[in-house]
């Protein structure tokens, strides 16, 4: 265990702060790459996923909130269940499609989901929803039947966003980058310990 | 210094309880947290901040994994099932979200410190004949306690008048097995030489904080850390977000996803058992190759494909070779370590190490998939990209990883792995 006496304190805190500088350093990237981005099918998406809460004991209100910030709750009454299961979410599942551009900053987002009866799952609904973009925001303003070639990607369609091609070469180049930083950190750490192993004899 | 048949049978019964509630209460968390919310009336935004001191548990499980290597494997492992077990049922009890939130933060705490110590016990008792097998068959139950969570939803556990507290009460029953066994586990004799050798040399019991950091170590822990670490970004940021991948982006049914889960994850458990046999046949550096080659390959079919019988496979392969590459894992983090610091090494290759990956992971993925605002924009492409993080880890087992295989651990010395360039054979 004498061994152990030669491992300072102060040489962990600095690779302690050093992981915490890379990992604040990646998080800004990361902020940087997410900026700009707001896309309507998510919007569409959190709309559905939020009016599918407003009728669940508990959390109907924070629901019903957070619904209204994107568009009437009002234009899902078609989508609803006649009678709500107050224990559980008023969609068993949903899906979004990609956004058809329809007019200076207006959408169409297909979507597609399942009522949940207390019974289990329900009647099949599909459409398409309008979103309309101010400033930077989209905001849910209609519910519409689908036109000839809206489709969710489970029944077809395209998906909603892909990662483009540069992107799936780029993360290849950061696995070999990470395969060699790793190899010289674990032959830096071999290095050192050598030394140090030799030095107490 | 051999244990017999019949207690080594007993001690692996025992240890079972640990790896089986870590699936097992990870899962409820995972699976019952809209049943939660909804009892403590909390919006989705403190529920998902409410998380991050709960995770933190498994962090500081660390402090109190290494006081194994002081006050001994039985005395920690005993104490950690009485502590998860209180927390357990105190969860059960919770009046609000931050009550809930501080007894699933304890419960978190105790938990990773007895499957740090299981392991720990397991690598030292058992022959080198038997111990991949027995770290096989101890992590399958992990897996098992997720799939136990899935049967007891099914069942409708959650629709009674206890709702989502009823499961954590099942928490309770470590206890009770312990109470009645708790007297035929014994210390591991490794760790009984290891504080007889101390008194001896009238060295100190406490270990320091950075004795695993110690140069004869060092190279191991950086090697076997980083290979953790890689491993665990995508590999958590895939688990965690499977299910509403399936649903968002697929356009499977909540039914579909709890199906797909029990049957595929049922069979892909068996990958744990295979990797116990495989890493004693033909070594662990081959055998940890084959995983997380098969981990990155089936994961990125199972994030890409359309296709509901191809994504049923893929499922089942990536949870065989992503969960089942544990117990190979398990043997590199505790057999490249002497007996002193061997619960200290396990702690930080865990503790730190992993569970940078298990908060990271799911976050990476849930912001940079995020459908509205992520620079990727969904879930299946950026899993897929985040595979490719495996890359690194499957270099360094190949090109640094010594091998480990047919070899007692008091034949294992740090010394050795530093004289050589070579992996050791």
């Amino acid at each position: 265990m004498a061994a152990a006496s030669q491992v300072r304190r102060s040489t962990f805190a600095k690779v302690i702060a050093l992981a915490l500088a890379v990992i604040a350093a990646l998080g800004f990237l990361i902020h940087l790459a997410n900026a700009g981005h707001h896309r309507p099918e998510g919007a569409a998406e959190r709309w559905l996923a939020a009016v599918s809460d407003t009728a669940r004991k508990g959390v109907s209100t924070d629901a019903r909130t957070r619904a209204e910030h994107i568009g009437p709750v009002a234009i899902a009454a078609p989508l609803l269940p006649p009678t709500p299961d107050t224990r559980h979410s008023q969609f068993d599942d949903l899906e979004v499609g990609k956004a058809v551009p329809a007019g200076t900053d207006t959408v169409r987002v297909p979507f597609r989901l399942h009522q949940r009866l207390s019974s289990g799952s329900g009647p099949l609904k599909q459409g398409t929803l309008v979103l309309h973009r101010t400033d930077t925001k989209w905001h849910v303003t209609a519910l519409d039947a689908r036109l000839p070639g809206e489709k969710v990607a489970s029944e077809g369609g395209p998906r909603p966003s892909r990662a483009p091609l540069a992107l799936w070469i780029g993360a290849i180049a950061l696995g070999a980058v990470l395969a060699v930083g790793a190899h010289l950190i674990t032959r830096y750490a071999d290095l050192t310990a050598r030394r140090a192993v030799r030095a107490t004899g | 210094m051999a244990r017999s048949d019949r207690y080594l049978r007993l001690l692996l019964i025992l240890l079972i309880s640990a790896t089986f509630f870590e699936g097992y209460d990870s899962s409820i968390l995972a699976l019952l947290l809209p049943n939660i919310q909804s009892t403590f009336h909390v919006s989705e935004a403190l529920l998902g901040l409410t998380r991050i001191p709960i995770e933190l548990g498994l962090f500081v499980a660390f402090f109190v994994a290494r006081l194994s290597d002081r006050v001994g494997r039985r005395p920690l492992l005993l104490w950690s099932v009485v502590g998860y077990t209180v927390f357990a049922g105190l969860t059960a009890l919770s009046w609000n979200i931050w009550s809930f939130t501080f007894f699933q933060f304890g419960s978190r705490v105790f938990l990773g410190a007895e499957f740090s110590v299981a392991i720990t016990m397991v690598v030292e008792e058992f022959p080198v004949a038997r111990r991949a097998r027995a770290l096989g068959t101890l992590l399958t139950f992990e897996g098992l306690g997720t799939i136990m969570v899935a049967i007891l939803l099914g069942l409708g556990l959650q629709e009674g008048r206890l709702d989502w507290r009823a499961f954590f009460l099942v928490g309770i029953v470590p206890l009770i097995v312990l109470t009645f066994l708790r007297r035929r586990m014994h210390e591991t004799e490794r760790f009984v030489q290891e504080r007889e050798r101390r008194e001896r040399d009238d060295e100190t019991q406490r270990t320091p904080f950075l004795a695993a950091w110690a140069p004869p170590y060092r190279r191991n822990l950086v090697l076997v850390g980083m290979v953790y670490l890689m491993r665990s970004i995508p590999f958590f940021g895939a688990t965690a977000w499977w299910a509403y991948y399936a649903e968002r982006e697929r356009g499977f049914t909540t039914t579909e996803v709890a199906v797909y889960i029990l049957v595929a994850y049922g069979i892909g458990c068996l990958g744990y058992y295979v990797c116990g046999r495989l890493m004693e046949r033909i070594g662990r550096r081959p055998t940890a190759m084959i995983y997380f080659v098969g981990a990155v390959v089936f994961s990125v079919i199972l994030f890409q494909t359309s296709d509901r019988v191809v994504s049923f496979f893929a499922l089942m392969l990536a949870v065989g070779f992503g969960l089942g590459v544990q117990p190979v894992l398990s043997a590199f983090g505790t057999e490249l370590f002497p007996t002193e610091i061997r619960g200290q090494a396990a702690a930080w290759v865990r503790n730190w190490f992993e569970i940078a990956g298990y908060v990271f992971g799911p976050a990476l993925v849930g912001i940079l998939g995020d459908h509205s605002t992520g620079a990727i924009g969904n879930i299946g492409d950026t899993v897929s990209l985040l595979m490719i993080m495996q890359l690194p880890g499957i270099f360094l087992i190949w090109r640094h990883m010594p091998e480990t295989k047919g070899r007692e651990l008091d034949e294992i010395t740090p010394e050795e792995a530093l004289l050589t360039e070579a992996p050791l054979s």
